[in-house]
């Protein structure tokens, strides 16, 4: 049969191109593979576009619009001129009341042990990312390398480190891609380790930093808050950044900070922090350690004692009500695709004890890891729906995976949820009925070449996420 | 004669003790231009009055750095209308201006950098895009990663180059991550590539830091395949210098500290003329810092509506009278610079050691008044022989030494710009600094001697600021 389905919506479609894909149909005999969904209503091409790319943390505004007085902060015209504010602190652009209330909370929660910590802030924690690159690839210890050292990340990585560690070329060091297949023994490198991870929400360990002693580590916890994950234990690592984007929300800010053991490293990413931005806003650093201590305090009022919060206790504090609307949403995505299974799957979280919440409970990630059926470009399918998510070869694996935003505005989340509820499979059998019938097309075939592959944009160019299926 | 001073404080062995620490920060230059190169003299020998033993005990004036707290007592005064409340559900998001290239700036600081350049008059952005940063610096590297990453094909880094005395900051910038896009050429006075189809960079700093000099392109503006330009024009403002003429150059990058003395807001803004360069700007800033905090630019839009709001109050609507621009915030400012370059150029009068440049006078558009521009750093020439910042050391007076700014360590920068009583105590210092005369110099006399030498004798560094003299 040749029945070839085309939809013609136009493309905007922002994401890279890859023509391979690891998952394609390897089946030499056949020339395509298909898995037909049935089409959209033609009306889509006239709903709104839903952005769930990006991960604007919008989730949490209902929160601050009822509670937000408490945080309120007033800069007069003589307030903060000076670039500096602790001469006594290696970080010596950091405000001492925000340091004070980032080492309060993370006690309160109980996420990073801080002692023994110097605190580094940043404008938000990608630039502490930069800095840690940069303050570990000039150590001491690496001065006399001849080579670049590699930057490694176990996939799926986090879209953004790759851009971020190839910007400007570095002769320091360079991106060394998948951390599970990089051979550690050679030279000294860094491996980043992302936990709660993003994309996929799962929690991670080094993959390669120690099974050799080369490997220095920067941990990257910005999802480890209790809205998002249970709180096994207290992190403890060398490098570990966060940042308040994530943590409550505060995005527009530009909020970050590093928890680092080395007074070395700690100094040299200061050195990096002066020479690239001299610093950091102190308007935001003042107005983070309001934010910072009203959920600290937030948390001690509600705690039975000191620690050692109540299940319902918790509840009530900011984390506890943002986690419980990060599981609804969860939970509706999760009924959304229930009777989907032949075309879309979500990662299983097991249950674990949360010490913050008193209580066991399953992951909310803040990015759904949506995987489509063998043969699917899951991006392009999300945007045949007009849902803009990013698909997974940004994130160093198969175009089968799409990461999609669990952090977004309430009424977009509620138009997505009818959007991929809407989505409906058709067997196979009953597809040769419908070969007259328009329909979208989502395949992915290997032949040579000839079936081009649906994907964020394609082979020739941008602007086609539908392509004309050559079939032998 | 050979008649060595030296302080019996700080001698030994090898003469390279210093009482102090050093904490100077610059980069040692061991070879200066301006050394006097008569091979016939063994030693050179100046003397300069010691200072009182109790020195060491004053406390340490730091002139070192540029934080403007000069305009402190303005906005104490005036900083109400300034004030700005954020609760905490505004500026969640990352995004402010989905239809703007920078898509993280806010409107509202859009807005008020175009209306208080079109006051003061300093800048053109008809035409241009507005790009914000965290300060000017990061938007320094915006513009380098822009124009270096914007050829197809790039062989070479590209070289930076700015014509000396430069700002000690650029080389630092341009070399911390060791980009293959771009790498450090040094001067732009005697930067020639042989290849002169090789693009690169020339910034040019107008006013300048550390001289304080206007400054037009070196070297851009000659070579066929023309150098591309960044203009910082950190302190083009009329509060430290008249404003000739708006400026019209491809690149130019402002800072919120210089303008109104903010620092610690870390606000600055590019113009930029070409979208294709304000795009890739935008990126970089997308990639390094996911924008700007959106806390910082609102204040520092209702910070530069209300000094625009000011002048327009002052003279209705632009060409101001002399007296109503006085009253500004630039021109109290300005009156302040003025009040401190006539102290500091009477403190150094009498004596030889010193000397300060002189700056022609100039009419103002937005004053409406000649008068000489003073600079936000004093850019202190010493007599030949003299290592300055080791001199000012040697007076616990902390200063940055010429060579960090690529020129003779004879000179050295001053901030002018720091606390009141700081830079009154400064130039009770300074004014306490005299020259003994070759005749007066009494063989035995404890002295202060600050010595270089041709012949390789006498040893300068960071902090030596005495030496053995052989």
């Amino acid at each position: 049969m040749g029945g070839k389905k085309l939809h013609n919506h136009n493309n905007n479609n922002n994401g890279a191109v890859d023509t391979n894909s690891n998952n394609s149909n390897r089946n030499g005999t056949t020339t395509t593979t298909t898995t037909t969904v049935k089409p959209p209503p033609v009306t889509l091409q006239q709903s709104p576009i839903i952005n769930l790319d990006r991960g604007d943390p919008s989730v949490f505004e209902p929160y601050w619009r009822k509670n937000g007085g408490k945080c309120t902060i007033t800069i007069s015209g003589h307030d903060s001129l000076s670039y500096f504010s602790d001469p006594n602190s290696v970080c010596w652009y950091m405000e001492p009341e925000l340091q004070e209330a980032i080492r309060r909370v993370h006690r309160v929660v109980g996420n990073a042990e801080t002692e023994g910590c110097h605190v580094v802030a940043g404008t938000g924690s990608t630039v502490l990312f930069q800095a840690a690159l940069y303050a570990l690839s000039t150590s001491s210890s690496s001065s006399v390398a001849a080579e670049p050292m590699k930057v490694v990340c176990a996939a799926p990585y986090y879209s953004q480190y790759k851009e971020q560690v190839e910007l400007l070329q570095s002769r320091l060091y360079e991106w060394g891609g998948d951390a599970e297949t990089f051979d550690g023994s050679a030279a000294p490198f860094i491996e980043v380790v992302t936990s709660p991870n993003n994309p996929d929400g799962s929690l991670r360990e080094a993959a390669v930093a120690n099974k050799t002693g080369n490997g220095k580590l920067i941990h990257d916890l910005a999802y480890y808050w209790p809205n998002y994950t249970p709180i096994t234990r207290p992190a403890d690592y060398d490098i570990m950044l966060f940042t308040l984007t994530k943590c409550t929300g505060h995005a527009g800010s530009r909020i970050g900070w590093a928890l680092v053991k080395d007074v070395e490293v700690a100094k040299k990413m200061t050195t990096f922090m002066q020479i690239t931005t001299i610093g950091v806003s102190k308007d935001s650093q003042l107005r983070a350690a309001k934010i910072l201590n009203v959920v600290a305090e937030d948390c001690e009022q509600h705690a039975a004692g000191a620690f050692g919060y109540a299940g319902n206790d918790a509840d009530k504090t900011f984390f506890g009500e943002s986690r419980k609307l990060m599981a609804e949403r969860w939970e509706k995505l999760r009924e959304a695709v229930k009777d989907k299974k032949d075309v879309f799957t979500l990662p299983k979280y097991p249950k674990r004890y949360c010490n913050f919440s008193g209580r066991y409970f399953q992951p909310a990630p803040a990015f759904g890891w949506l995987e489509c059926k063998e043969g699917c470009d899951a991006s392009a399918l999300m945007k045949a729906h007009n849902v803009l998510t990013r698909g997974g070869e940004t994130f160093g694996v198969s175009s089968r995976y799409t990461r999609i935003s669990m952090i977004g505005r309430e009424e977009e989340f509620e138009r997505f949820i009818e959007r991929i509820s809407g989505i409906q499979c058709v067997d196979e059998e009953d597809e040769e009925e419908e070969e007259e019938e328009e329909g979208l097309v989502v395949m992915n075939g290997n032949n040579g070449g000839d079936v081009i592959r649906l994907g964020n944009g394609t082979s020739n160019g941008h602007g086609k996420w539908l392509e004309q299926v050559e079939v032998q | 004669m050979g008649g060595k001073k030296l302080d019996n404080t700080s001698s030994n062995g090898n003469g390279t003790n210093a009482d102090n620490n050093n904490s100077n920060n610059g980069a040692v230059g061991a070879n200066s231009n301006n050394f006097n190169s008569n091979p016939n003299t063994t030693t050179l020998k100046i003397t300069v009055k010691p200072p009182p033993a109790t020195i060491h005990q004053s406390p340490v004036i730091n002139l070192d750095r540029g934080d403007p707290s000069v305009f402190e007592p303005y906005w104490k005064k005036n900083g109400g209308k300034c004030t700005i409340t954020i609760s905490g559900h505004e500026s969640l998001s990352y995004f402010s201006d989905p239809h703007s290239v920078c898509w993280y700036m806010e409107p509202e600081l859009q807005d008020a950098i175009r209306r208080v350049h079109l006051i003061v008059g300093n800048a053109r952005t008809e035409g241009y895009h507005v790009v914000v940063g965290t300060g000017s610096t990061i938007l320094f590297q915006a513009a380098l990663y822009a124009l270096s990453s914007s050829s197809a094909v790039v062989a070479q880094p590209m070289k930076v180059v700015c014509a000396a005395p430069y700002y000690s900051q650029y080389k630092e910038q341009v070399e911390l991550l060791q980009s293959r896009l771009y790498e450090w050429g040094g001067d732009a006075n005697t930067y020639d590539d042989e290849d002169k189809t090789a693009p690169f960079i020339e910034v040019v700093t107008s006013p300048n830091n550390p001289d304080g000099s206007l400054r037009e392109a070196t070297v851009a503006n000659k070579t066929e395949n023309g150098g591309k330009l960044i203009h910082d024009l950190a302190y083009y403002w009329p509060n430290y210098t008249p404003i000739t003429r708006p400026e019209d150059h491809d690149i130019m990058l402002f800072t919120l500290t210089k303008c109104t003395g903010h620092a610690g807001s870390r606000i600055g803004w590019a113009l930029v003329k070409d979208v294709a360069v304000a795009q890739k700007m935008t990126s970089f800033m997308q990639i390094t810092t996911i924008g700007v905090s959106k806390d910082s630019q609102l204040r520092a839009a209702r910070i530069l509506q209300v000094v625009a709001d000011d002048c327009e109050s002052k003279a209705g609507a632009f060409g101001y009278g002399g007296d109503d621009a006085d009253r500004t915030f630039f021109g109290e400012c300005r009156k302040v610079m003025a009040g401190r370059w006539e102290k500091l150029r009477e403190a150094v009068k009498g004596n030889d050691v010193f000397g300060l440049p002189k700056y022609p006078k100039r009419y103002c558009n937005f004053s409406g008044r000649y008068f000489q521009p003073a600079p936000a750093f004093g850019w202190l020439e010493c007599k030949e022989g003299y290592d300055a910042s080791a001199l000012m050391k040697a007076n616990n007076v902390l200063t940055r030494g010429g060579d960090t700014f690529g020129a003779s360590n004879r000179y050295t920068r001053i901030s002018m710009i720091g606390r009141e009583e700081e830079f009154d105590r400064f130039l009770e210092r300074i004014s306490g600094i005299h020259c003994v005369n070759e005749d007066e110099d009494k063989e035995g006399e404890e002295g202060l001697v600050v010595i270089h030498d041709n012949n390789g004798n006498a040893r300068r560094g960071n902090g030596n600021f005495l030496h053995e003299v052989k």
